[in-house]
């Protein structure tokens, strides 16, 4: 079936406007109001947990623009210098999108580590830009504890989306069938 | 000749992504350099957002802040014992305290009724519940149910039972965003008591913001309360903010009063100063000379240096 045919494109459509829904939902967690104190630990980046498990499985399905909402609403809603959170979440997506075809023959927990590693790359990124504009930085160990917490997250909202909403590897014909996922997390049904 | 197509098709789709992302880039770079500038569009960005995205928000934050609490109130409850005990003695020292309250507020008011003493204007109030928070590292603030709709005005002073908790700092039509006392953009102007030494509250990010430019240290001491001062016309004068703590390495801090661990409703003050002096005083001449140095429209300017509309009588 061409890429193009008009039941494919009604189901990348869906998948987009899930993703854009899973992404409003992930903010309106990170932002619900459990700590205001200044030692109250920073909300791990959901958005970015989902955002990063589904561009490396469905990297047809985040759509720049979408990518580029999301991170806008959030550097609106919680407070994330508006642009460098977004211009970190574009930026890191495009590098993950190109991941798929190798973290696909890797177990998850090569995929976990790279994950974690792109989240704290973003969370630099953020950092250098508003060091960039002379703004105040916040303290850095609120920013590391937030790259920890994004990480540990990760796995969680891997099963969610795998087995509740069964958004796994695709079987991937063209290049053979040793591309489908490693144990555990392997393909299932596609969204 | 299909296949010919397909290629194309993803080259045409490769391109407009690219062109995409580009522009992402450009314009996320453009709303940074427009927040950093303190652009006020970003703010009514901001809110207007916020406006139409608050039955969602609020669907999804408040049984997570519910639940928060929960475990909260478990935790609290496994020393309970001990709990009321202390409240039970702390409600026995606030009874003694109610009675003196009482008769100095009576002998209060005899006394401002004797000198004819006019009350600043009375300060209402909105209460609205918190219903997110920033949530990361950056900024510390967090949206309350309460707008303009409501009479939620720019700046206004927000309190919780204790004391002050921020400043609003951006207001949709149902939403506001309160700029909590420790964020690092937080300026306050306050005032020592009993000394009455003025100085700023500046907030650095930790618990306990510090107390900056303070006018001079004499009859300053730990424990003191530090109010605000009603400089700017902005925050009434008086709302208690916390107590003074001196630190060896940063000087003087202030703790604050209001318990930012359970901020769930809070109140925004709807003040209004009733008086505004906005520019120098004018030469007071005697009555008999007034046609002689009042301005006349077809005469010339106004001598040079005198104060624009200044009292003539």
């Amino acid at each position: 079936m061409s890429e193009t045919a008009p039941s494919s494109l009604a189901s990348r459509a869906l998948r987009v406007l899930l993703l854009g829904f899973l992404g409003l939902v992930a903010i309106f967690i990170e932002i619900a109001p459990i700590g205001f104190t200044p030692h109250a630990r920073p909300s791990p980046d959901i958005l970015f947990a989902i955002v990063a498990y589904w561009s490396v499985r469905r990297p047809g399905s985040t759509p720049v623009m979408l990518i580029f909402g999301l991170g806008l609403v959030r550097d609106l809603l919680a407070d994330v210098p508006v642009g460098a959170g977004t211009l970190a979440l574009i930026l890191v997506v495009e590098f993950l999108r190109t991941q798929g075809a190798t973290l696909v023959r890797q177990s998850f927990f090569i995929e976990w580590a790279t994950v974690s590693m792109v989240a704290f790359v973003m969370i630099s990124i953020q950092f250098l830009l508003v060091a960039l504009t002379l703004a105040q930085p916040p303290f850095a160990s609120a920013l590391l504890y937030q790259g920890l917490y994004t990480a540990a997250v990760y796995p969680a909202v891997a099963l969610v989306l795998r087995w509740v909403l069964r958004i796994g590897w695709r079987t991937m014909g063209r290049r053979g069938d040793d591309r489908r996922g490693p144990p555990g997390l392997r393909i299932g049904g596609r969204a | 000749m299909a296949r010919a197509a397909n290629t194309l098709e993803k080259s045409v789709a490769r391109l407009v992504r690219r062109v995409l992302l580009a522009v992402a880039i450009l314009v996320s770079l453009v709303l940074l350099i427009l927040w950093r500038a303190d652009s006020p569009r970003i703010e009514r960005m901001r809110m207007a957002l916020a406006d139409s995205l608050l039955p969602g928000i609020d669907a999804v934050g408040q049984p997570l802040a519910f639940l928060t609490a929960l475990t909260e109130d478990y935790q609290q409850f496994i020393d309970l014992r001990a709990q009321n005990r202390e409240l039970r003695r702390e409600i026995q020292r606030l009874k003694a305290w109610r009675e003196v309250a009482r008769s100095l507020e009576e002998e209060n008011a005899q006394l401002r009724a004797l000198n004819h003493v006019r009350l600043a204007p009375r300060t209402n109030f909105v209460t609205g519940d918190v219903i997110a928070d920033s949530g990361g590292p950056f900024l510390q603030s967090a949206l309350i149910n309460v707008g303009a709709r409501d009479g939620v005005t720019d700046g206004s002073a927000v309190v919780d039972g204790s004391g002050l908790v921020g400043r609003v700092a951006g207001v949709g039509d149902k939403a506001t965003r309160l700029l909590l006392l420790t964020d690092f953009s937080s300026r306050v102007p306050v005032m020592v008591r009993p000394s009455g030494r003025r100085g700023i509250l500046a907030g650095d990010g930790t618990d306990a913001p510090k107390l900056e430019f303070l006018e001079s240290p004499d009859g300053v001491s730990p424990g003191d309360l530090v109010e605000t001062t009603g400089d700017g016309g902005v925050f009434p004068p008086g709302i208690p903010v916390g107590r003074l703590v001196a630190t060896p390495t940063s000087g003087y801090r202030v703790l604050l009063a209001a318990d930012y661990s359970r901020l769930e409703f809070v109140r925004v003050l709807l003040y209004a100063p009733d008086t505004e002096i906005d520019r120098p005083g004018g030469l007071i001449v005697p009555p008999g000379s007034e046609p002689a140095t009042a301005p006349d429209p077809a005469a010339e300017p106004v001598a040079e240096g005198a104060p624009d509309g200044a009292p003539t009588e």
